[in-house]
Formats: structure tokens, C-alpha cells, sequence
């Protein structure tokens, strides 16, 4: 990014707004600064001008009568031309509100044209000195906001650091009395000081964050001491003010915090946010809900229309491995919402229920191909011989994706039905990659896909023998 | 003389004019987007637990790729951190692209590496691959190094692209040192978007000169001590956190810095792998990559992370610095040149109508505009009459613009992830945006002018100062 390139683009500026008014100087060809004991006469013979179209330009009298001072127009006014072409033609409507003036009141038409160019100079000419202005003004502005800044950031880091001690020196005190508190070892006093103590808000957070990582590292009998230390130390009404804060990461805060310490009072609340509309916020609240709800973790998935995305799915699978209550997922394999459907997919495979098996020979038909590939990547979790005719013939309907994982599913299911269906993609098939898959395959089943392979090398071509010893190398 | 000044006058006050208004406008919605960005990136990051990524069965699994170029004296030691990164299914590639000195043999007496009988499957063509190795110690089990003939970064990487078998490619330069965490917050962007196809992340990059560096672990982070070095720190800081940030919100970032960055394998082999002829080979990737989503109406983002993630060696002399400048504006050019059906075309989106647009005009042409502008200032001055109060006066304007706009990115730097700890370092960095734009700016231009005449003279078989340049540890961190 090239901070500074607007730089020399007002350079720019800078010139032209100093050609087009550096009538204030006398050795300019457009204007004349009049002399002390200059006369009309002498200004048109040395600036090689018709008398009358110096009287023209600038709306003279009979007698030529200038003053020492006075701005004169020793060739066409051309500002005009400039101005009206030029990208600023805010200047020109400006100098036409300019209610000028003319003292000399002569004949109708020579005015206008005088008027108007003199409107011209006058209106450039105030219109520069009020841009001057204007930057002048945006100038100062900034010379201030910067300092201003800069006194910012130096401020911010000395608070920082001024927290970062108070911090630092309350941490270890708390860290001693909550692993204390675990094994009963703390005294009443020391109770009652830091109970006190954590009634200022920073200290409470930091007791509150040092409490809940213990506490993920702890289980047991330990760690419901924990949860008891929370409530004791009066915490759950602040986590309950969090999740009704209005500011949605305080309440996501606040989420965690009611999970890691199991408390259902706000169930009803968090059910609020299930299908909130702030992506982060909506993620939250459904990995609460399936915490605190252990009975009936995915209720909301039955009639939920977002798309659930990876990252939900992937801190899914971590809240029900804790909660430990696996609900039977086939019953969402069907849904109607494409990632619930995946979702379920992908947990049948995980925690291996069996008994869906059914359900995903049926699913490898769905029109979705993302939902078919999910599920060939179950079925080889799985790893049961049920699908493999089906994989088998589904292999020649995909795209490469689904192909290469067909194969990649078939090697774990690990079945010596499979030989002939893989020596079939090894000589048959144009993909390179999809054959040195298919070759790994017949190597993975063993002494009868062994024997197959070395078969083919007998009188392979060269590109088919470099496959099958790559294959065959167990280090790849 | 004076009419020539006066038909310049003329296109200028037109040109020049929208010019400044458009660039100081940009820059200022910039500030503004990156900054509501980092305001929520770091709401976001409040509560998110990344350690959820490393142990899960449903994270994604990739290929770190790291080319290697005579990098002898410090491979064993980058090998060793890109090995230690957190993240639960990934493994490294190690690339060495024809080294001439004893990189390979380094390699393979350290971590015990055999020839294995690797059938490489040329998806996209490369130079070709001498042999592929693995280590016989379970150890590095995630290892693999290719030995391949030289043919550049972009077929470095190409090659590795080639092997690899995992949903993402993270691409980085060998020397870099990641953050322990940087994988996990790569790849969270691809986990988080449905309705779009993530298709590459970056981070931000940040000057290692100065630090201290331990294990291939930086424990302590410090403004650089050269001044050179220090420029940038300032420059990168700027770059990245105002502007790949805020471009990353508009969905029109058009450039993955080479030295780190993750890429959604598919997509990158279906837009043809890195372009090994050009030496911009980062953006162009990113450009075509996007093109082809365009082309073929599926929706895709590039998401830019604005924590630092990455740190790299900046150039520490003018000579090399200007050999770096130098081959980002060829690279430019050649990216825009070789897509410039996109300039301007509505079929293409933000990138063609924001993302290309901007390059061309504040990036290409920003330097010309500036030559232009100093040789006029020299011709007014010899011949008409400055208007020296004026003069001064919006020299202060884009001064103290520039200024704020450091300034604010350090600000940004502080609010976000401060990583200064002695107080005099910010001090110094505040110090040196005040005469950044007097001392260091112009050599930027100088550069960049002269890379510019170097493309249009034909200096382009470039490959092998190229390699000199790969060789001398300038990065590619635009």
C-alpha cells in the first residue's frame, strides 16, 4: 500500500491553483500589477497590446484612468476556459452568487463580459483563499489528531501495564487459594479477604478466568469443589448479568461460564439465541443449549433452517463427547436441512452406530453430492462389507472427489471382495491418482491383493509399473 | 514553456485531482473498515478456544509446503520448527529446488531420510522431481522432502502442491517462524463460512530482525535496530492491519503474502497451480484463483487474519530492499497485465471493479504520478511563480495525513495485539512515522520506478537474479 502517493498528487494541486491566481505577481503574462507612474499607454506598448482591448478587458474609462495597485487583464481572461472544464466547476457556481459590483456603469453588453470576468478573477480568487482555508483548518486538524493519537497510544500501554501488575499480583494469590480450596486447605481469613476482594471488577475476572482453567483441568470430586467455590463466591450472579448484557460477546462470555459450571436456571434464556441472527452469538447458544440440555442435547436440530456451519459441527462434537449422552442419529439423517443431514452423517461415524448403516446405503442416492460423499466417508469409518457393492456401483456415476474417496472408503472397509474391482481402476481407469489409489488398495488386502498386483507387473507397461512400486512402498 | 505548463494544467486538474480525491478518500474508508474488523476479530476472539481445532476428527488436514533455496546454514533448525507447530493432521513438505550448496545432504544426514519409490503424479507440470525421501525415524513421520531440479519458488511449490494429498496447502517461505498457533487460526476461517467458499487465508507478517529468537520460537519481540528494517516494521504494520484488513472485509483482497499463507488445494489445482513465469506468483495465484471462482459462479472469499502470525527477515540494506521492491513491481505488473480482460468488468465483482482498479491506479501508477508531480515541481519552479504559501500548506495536508494514518496503525497495533513491550520501542516507532515520509518514501518510489522500467525494457528472464534475490532472504511480504 503506497501510503504516500496521494503526496504528490496535491503537489499537484499546489501548482495549479498558484498558476491560475499568481496574478498578485507583476511578471505574470495574464495580469498587471499597477506601478507607481505607470500609465495605460505604457503598460499596452510593453506588453504588446491593443490599447482598446486592454480598456476592454478591464472595463477602463474614456480615459484610460488606472490606478497605482489595480489588477489588470493583459490578455484574455483563460480562467474561464480553465474553470469551466476543469473538474472544479463548484468554484464557477460560487462566483456567480458573487453579487459584483461594476462602478462603471457603461453599455449593457460590454459590462456583462466584464462582469463576468471579473466575477471570474474575484470568485477564483476569494474561492482560493477560502480552500487555503479549509486546509489550513484541516491541517491543524490533524497535526492535533495525531498528537492526540500518539498520547493515546502511550496512554493505552501504560494502563495496560498498570492492570497487567494489579493482575500479576493478584494472580498467584488466587491460583493458591482456588487449587487450596480443591483440597480444603484454605482458612477462613483468606476466604473472606479474597471474597471481599473480588468485588472490584477487574479482580473478579481474573479470579473468574483462573477459576474456569482450573477447572477444565480438573475432574471429579475436585472439580465440583470448584463449581462450589463459584457459587459460594457469589459468581453466578455476574455470569447471569453477562448473558443479559447487550453486548453479544459479553453474553457468549457468559454462555461459557454457565456451561463450565453447569448452571440450568438460564435455559430459557439462552433458548432465545438458538436461531439468533449474529452467527457467533447463535453458535454459542446452541453448544450451551446441548450442554445443559443432557437429556435432549440436538432438540433444536429437528426444525432448525441455518446452515450449520464446520466450525459448529467440529465444537459439537467436543460438547456431546462431554456431556457423554450420544443420541441415536439416524433420525436427522433425512432432514431436510442438507447440513443437519451431514451433520448426523458424520457423528454416526464417529461414535459408530451400527445400526444407521441402512439409512446411509439409502443416503449414497441423495441428490446432494456433498451429502453422498459424507456419507461414503462413514461407510469406510464403519468399515462394515454391507456397502460395498453399492460403493462399487456408485463409483462410476461420480465426479473425482467422490471417486477417489470411494476408493479411499473401500481400502479401510478392507475386504478381499474388493480385488477385482480395484485391478479393474488400476488397468482401466485414466486418472493417474485414482489408480495409485486403486494399487495401494489391492497392496492393503494383503497376500491375495499381493499376488494380484504382481500378476499386472508381469507385463505392465512402464507408466503401470512405476504405479504398482509406488504402491508397494510401505514408507509412502 | 508556459503552454506546455498550461495543457498539463489542464489534464491535471481533471486527473490529478479526482486522483488525490480518490486515494486520500480510499484511505480513509480503509481506516474505517479495519477498524470495525478488528473490533470484531477481537470480540470474536474473546471466548473462542482454538485448542477445540487440534484434537478434533472434524478439522481439516494439511500440507505445510516450505521451498527451499541454498538455505543450508539454517535448515535443519526450520525444519524442526514447521515440525513443532500445534495442529492435530498436517504434514511438511520440505522442498529443495535444486540447491547448490549442501541443503539436501544436510537434511538427509539430520533427519535420517530414505529414498522412497514416489510415483509423482504431474497434475500441474513442474521441473522435474529427482527423488522424494522420507525419514526412517517414526519420529518424523510427518516429514517428506522433495529433491527436485531447480525451476523457481512458484515450481517449488507447484511440485509440493502436486504431492500432496490434504484438504489445504499452507505455503510458506522455509525461514519464516509461525506462531505456534497459526495454523489453528489459518484454517478457522474455512470452518466458519457456508454460504461462501473460503478458498485462501492470510495473516498478518511482521519484521523478526531484532527479536529474539530461541528454538525457533520468538521470545522476545523487539523493534528492529536497524533503521532499514525499522522503515518497515512501520510499513508492514501499516499495510497490513489498514490495509489487507479492511480489503479482507470487502471481500476484495487480491494478495496472500508468499511467506504465509493457507489455500484450498482444489481450487488451486483446478485454477492451475502457481504461474512459475512470473515473479508476482503470490498474487497472481490469488488473482486466478478468484477468477475462476467467478468464471464458474461459485461465491468465494479471501479471508485475511490481522493477528500476527508470521514472522520474517526484512531487508536490511538498500541493495536488497531495492531488489525486493523492485521484483513486487514487476510482479504487479505482470498480474495485471496478464488479467487486465478483468479491469473494470462487472462479470468479476469487487475484483474486477474494486480489487484490479485499485492495484492499477494506486499501486502501478502511483509511483509514475509521483515522478511526474517532482519534475513538475522542478518545471514550475524553474520557470513560473510557485505559490509558496499554498505549496507549503498542502505539503503539511499530505504530511500530517500521512502521519495520522501511521499513527492510527499504530494505534490499531496497540488496541489489537500488542507485541512491544518496552515502552521506547513505541516511542521509537512513533519517531520514525514522523520522517518516514521525507526519508524512506522516496526510495519506495525510486524502486518501484525503477522495477517499472525494467519490465518495459525487457529484463524479464529474470529467473535466475530471481533466484539470487529467493537466495538472499529478501521475502515476498508485500
Amino acid at each position: 500500500m503506497r501510503i504516500f502517493a496521494f503526496f504528490t498528487s496535491f503537489v499537484f494541486l499546489v501548482f495549479l491553483q498558484t498558476n491560475s491566481i499568481s496574478g498578485q505577481e507583476t511578471n505574470d503574462s495574464t495580469y498587471h500589477i499597477v506601478k507607481k507612474s505607470e500609465n495605460a499607454y505604457r503598460i499596452s506598448s510593453s506588453r504588446k497590446i491593443p490599447i482598446d482591448s486592454l480598456k476592454l478587458w478591464n472595463n477602463l474609462d474614456q480615459n484610460y484612468t488606472i490606478t497605482e495597485g489595480q489588477i489588470l487583464f493583459v490578455s484574455r481572461p483563460e480562467t474561464e476556459v480553465f474553470l469551466n472544464e476543469s473538474g472544479l466547476n463548484f468554484l464557477e457556481a460560487d462566483s456567480i452568487k458573487t453579487n459584483f459590483y461594476s462602478p462603471t456603469g457603461s453599455e449593457p453588453e460590454e459590462s456583462t463580459l466584464n462582469l463576468k470576468s471579473r466575477e471570474k478573477i474575484y470568485g477564483f480568487y476569494t474561492k482560493s483563499t477560502f480552500i487555503f482555508k479549509i486546509f489550513l483548518f484541516v491541517n491543524l486538524f490533524f497535526l492535533i489528531s495525531s498528537i492526540a493519537l500518539m498520547l493515546l497510544i502511550l496512554y493505552t500501554r501504560i494502563n495496560k501495564r498498570i492492570i497487567k501488575n494489579k493482575v500479576d499480583k493478584c494472580l498467584d494469590r488466587y491460583r493458591d487459594f482456588i487449587t487450596g480450596w480443591a483440597y480444603n486447605e484454605n482458612s477462613e481469613i483468606e476466604k473472606e479477604t479474597i471474597f471481599s476482594e473480588i468485588r472490584n471488577k477487574i479482580k473478579r475476572e481474573v479470579f473468574t478466568t483462573e477459576l474456569l482453567s482450573l477447572h477444565s483441568n480438573l475432574s471429579g470430586e475436585s472439580a465440583d469443589k470448584l463449581v462450589d467455590l463459584f457459587l459460594r463466591a457469589g459468581l453466578k450472579k455476574y455470569s447471569i448479568k453477562k448473558i443479559h448484557s447487550h453486548k453479544w460477546n459479553i453474553k457468549a462470555k457468559g454462555f461459557r461460564e454457565l456451561v463450565q459450571m453447569k448452571i440450568y436456571d438460564e435455559n430459557s434464556h439462552i433458548a432465545e439465541y438458538l436461531n439468533s441472527k449474529n452467527d457467533e452469538l447463535r453458535i454459542e447458544a446452541q453448544l450451551a443449549w446441548i450442554e445443559l440440555n443432557p437429556d435432549n442435547p440436538n432438540s433444536f436440530l429437528d426444525n432448525t433452517r441455518i446452515t450449520l456451519t464446520d466450525w459448529w459441527q467440529l465444537n459439537a462434537l467436543i460438547s456431546l463427547k462431554k456431556i457423554g449422552n450420544i443420541p441415536d442419529f439416524g433420525k436427522w439423517i433425512e432432514s431436510t436441512n442438507d447440513s443437519v443431514a451431514i451433520f448426523a452423517i458424520k457423528m454416526i461415524g464417529i461414535f459408530k452406530q451400527f445400526e444407521s448403516i441402512e439409512l446411509l446405503i439409502r443416503q449414497l442416492n441423495s441428490p446432494n453430492s456433498k451429502i453422498r460423499y459424507e456419507t461414503i466417508c462413514t461407510l469406510g469409518k464403519l468399515a462394515q462389507p454391507a456397502p460395498i457393492p453399492e460403493l462399487q456401483l456408485l463409483f462410476y456415476k461420480e465426479g473425482t472427489e467422490n471417486k477417489t474417496q470411494i476408493i479411499k472408503s473401500l481400502i479401510m472397509i478392507s475386504d478381499s471382495e474388493n480385488a477385482a474391482f480395484f485391478r479393474e481402476i488400476l488397468l482401466n481407469e485414466n486418472d493417474v491418482s485414482l489408480r495409485i489409489l486403486s494399487a495401494k488398495g489391492l497392496v492393503s488386502l494383503g497376500d491375495s491383493g499381493l499376488e494380484t498386483i504382481n500378476t499386472l507387473d508381469l507385463d505392465a507397461d512402464d507408466l503401470l509399473k512405476r504405479i504398482i512400486i509406488h504402491a508397494k512402498d510401505s514408507r509412502i | 514553456m508556459y503552454e506546455i505548463i498550461k495543457i498539463l494544467n489542464f489534464i491535471l486538474l481533471n486527473g490529478i485531482f479526482i486522483f488525490a480525491i480518490a486515494i486520500f478518500a480510499s484511505y480513509i474508508i480503509m481506516s474505517v473498515l479495519s477498524g470495525l474488523e478488528l473490533i470484531r476479530y477481537k470480540k470474536k476472539n474473546s471466548f473462542v478456544d482454538y485448542s477445540a481445532i487440534i484434537s478434533s476428527p472434524l478439522a481439516p488436514s494439511l500440507t505445510i509446503l516450505a521451498p527451499s533455496y541454498n538455505e543450508g546454514n539454517t535448515i535443519i533448525e526450520n525444519i524442526r520448527s514447521l515440525l513443532s507447530l500445534h495442529y492435530g493432521d498436517f504434514e511438511v513438505v520440505i522442498i529443495n529446488d535444486g540447491s547448490k550448496d549442501d541443503t539436501m545432504e544436510k537434511i538427509i544426514r539430520h533427519y535420517h531420510l530414505v529414498k522412497v519409490d514416489y510415483f509423482v503424479n504431474y497434475t500441474i507440470p513442474t521441473k522435474p522431481v529427482r527423488s522424494v525421501y522420507k525419514s526412517t525415524n517414526k519420529a518424523y513421520n510427518r516429514l517428506t522432502v522433495i529433491d527436485k531440479e531447480n525451476g523457481g519458488k512458484a515450481d517449488s511449490l507447484n511440485a509440493g502442491i502436486n504431492i500432496s494429498n490434504k484438504n489445504y496447502v499452507v505455503c510458506i517461505d522455509v525461514d519464516c517462524i509461525l506462531e505456534e498457533d497459526a495454523l489453528l487460526k489459518l484454517v478457522k476461517p474455512f470452518l466458519e463460512k457456508h454460504k461462501e467458499r473460503v478458498i485462501a487465508t492470510g495473516g498478518v507478517i511482521r519484521a523478526v530482525n531484532s527479536c529474539e529468537v530461541k528454538d525457533g520460537k520468538i521470545v522476545k519481540v523487539n523493534l528492529p535496530s536497524n533503521l532499514i528494517a525499522r522503515f518497515q516494521a512501520l510499513e508492514y504494520n501499516r499495510t497490513f492491519l489498514m490495509g489487507r484488513v479492511a480489503w479482507s472485509r470487502i471481500n476484495g483482497l487480491l494478495l496472500i503474502s508468499g511467506a504465509c499463507g493457507v489455500f484450498d488445494r482444489e481450487i488451486v489445482i483446478k485454477a492451475g497451480g502457481y504461474d512459475s513465469k512470473t515473479v508476482g506468483e503470490d498474487m497472481e495465484l490469488i488473482v486466478r484463483m478468484r477468477r475462476y471462482m467467478y468464471e464458474n459462479d461459485l461465491k468465494c472469499r479471501v479471508v485475511y487474519i490481522p493477528d500476527p502470525l508470521c514472522w520474517t527477515e526484512v531487508p536490511e540494506t538498500l541493495k536488497i530492499l531495492s531488489r525486493q521492491r523492485n521484483r513486487w513491481t514487476r510482479g504487479t505488473i505482470e498480474t495485471l497485465l496478464k488479467h487486465k480482460s478483468l479491469f473494470f468488468n462487472p462479470k468479476y465483482g469487487n475484483l474486477g471493479m474494486l480489487g484490479i482498479p485499485y492495484w492499477f491506479f494506486f499501486e502501478w501508477m502511483a509511483p509514475y504520478v509521483e515522478a511526474i508531480g517532482i519534475v513538475y515541481v522542478i518545471l514550475v519552479i524553474a520557470i513560473g511563480t510557485p505559490n509558496w504559501p499554498f505549496f507549503i500548506i498542502l505539503m503539511g495536508f499530505t504530511y500530517f495525513f500521512a502521519i495520522v494514518f501511521s499513527a492510527w496503525s499504530i494505534f490499531f497495533e496497540e488496541f489489537s495485539f500488542p507485541r512491544y513491550r518496552r515502552n521506547r520501542d513505541i516511542v521509537k516507532l512513533i519517531l520514525i512515522s514522523l520522517i518516514e515520509p521525507i526519508v524512506y518514501h522516496p526510495f519506495n518510489v525510486w524502486f518501484a520506478l525503477k522495477g517499472n522500467y525494467h519490465y518495459f525494457t525487457g529484463v524479464r528472464s529474470w529467473g535466475k537474479m530471481e533466484r539470487k534475490g529467493f537466495a538472499n532472504k529478501t521475502k515476498s511480504a508485500k
